[in-house]
């Protein structure tokens, strides 16, 4: 004899499982099996290959024939020489890439220049201005002598005469 | 022009694979369909899952005299794709719905209160039956089904008879101990 526990136990599962034969039991909604031909019926008619008349059957006697073979194979033969053929003239090298290449971009962080050269301020030099030639020459020891020579170089002391 | 006999040949054979077809269509569809149903729980999803399985035979129709039990093999075939189509949809809600499910079951000579406590009580049990491992949920789905044997079963879920027997134990128990503790938790 089961206990009350087992009987509950026991009812509870078959609940449970009769709601799942509930749903076994479901009758199919009418005209599924009407629908489910009608998909079939379009799907194969979709799929149907159209067969080759008799006499250019695969399985004719034609395909037997080494004049038949023969021809066969050089229609492609010509057909795939043909078609390289019109390819090749069109065929044409690859070019150097004229990508011109990017300048290089630093990862560090920070702000960037934002590509901007920079180009440093020249400053302007002395212009030095020409003076005119003189028509005399200069005399020679004029160039040897230094200038001021012969000229007292300390300065006076105090209380010297001047 | 003269038509080859392997043509003729191709018709005749072409039309009684159609006729074959269109037995199985008639004699398992409704079985398929409820098959589907119980796992997808959505009418125009369980129709589109027995048409997938009819396209799947017709495709494969070169092997139709090599299969022994028919039934048993349109079985494992509609499931395999139920299982497909609930693994990818899996976002999408079943029909949990209290309303839809006692529109679906039948619930003849129930007063209104009555049917809608029962479509409670349903749909209790189905997310019971979710909550259970996939491997114990699947035996105790199609255990429900009569027509199928522990055997067939097994065939349709490519295990022994002996592994059906105990994960349908194991569902038993398990099923019983969430009933049980979604009683004492309400």
């Amino acid at each position: 004899m089961n206990s009350p526990g087992e009987n509950g136990f026991a009812n509870k599962v078959s609940d449970a499982e009769e709601t799942l034969r509930l749903i076994a039991r479901l009758p199919a909604p009418a005209g599924l099996e009407e629908r489910v031909k009608r998909a079939l019926r379009m799907n194969s008619s979709a799929s149907k290959v159209v067969p080759w008349p008799a006499e250019y059957a695969p399985s004719g006697k034609w395909t037997h024939s080494a004049w038949a073979r023969c021809a066969a194979a050089a229609a492609i033969v010509a057909i795939v020489t043909g078609g390289s053929w019109t390819v090749l003239p069109h065929h044409q090298p690859a070019r150097a890439s004229k990508a011109i290449p990017l300048p290089h971009v630093s990862a560090a962080p920070g702000f960037e220049n934002a590509n901007a050269i920079r180009t440093p301020q020249t400053l302007q030099g002395p212009v030095v201005k020409r003076v005119p030639k003189s028509s005399e020459p200069a005399p020679k020891n004029a160039q040897k002598r230094k200038p001021h020579a012969g000229r007292r170089q300390t300065a006076p002391q105090p209380g010297e005469p001047k | 022009m003269e038509i080859a006999p392997s043509a003729v040949h191709d018709e005749t054979r072409r039309q009684a694979d159609e006729q074959t077809l269109a037995a199985l269509v008639d004699q398992y569809a409704s079985t398929l369909y409820r098959v589907a149903f119980s796992v997808l729980r959505n009418a125009a999803d369980a129709e589109d899952a027995v048409q997938e399985t009819f396209l799947r035979v017709l495709r494969h129709r070169d092997s139709l005299g090599e299969v022994r039990d028919h039934r048993v093999w349109l079985v494992r075939i509609v499931w395999n794709i139920v299982l497909d189509r609930k693994r990818r949809a899996k976002t999408r809600p079943e029909t949990d719905d209290v309303n839809d499910l006692a529109r679906v079951l039948p619930a003849s000579g129930l007063s209104a209160e009555q049917r809608t406590a029962a479509a409670q009580h349903h749909a209790h049990v189905f997310a019971c039956v979710e909550r259970l491992p996939a491997k114990e949920r699947e035996v105790m789905v199609l255990s429900a089904f009569e027509e199928l044997s522990s055997v067939e079963i097994a065939s349709v879920l490519g295990i022994t008879e002996s592994s059906v027997r105990s994960r349908l134990f194991r569902a038993r128990n398990l099923m019983a101990e969430l009933l049980n503790h979604a009683r004492s938790s309400r």
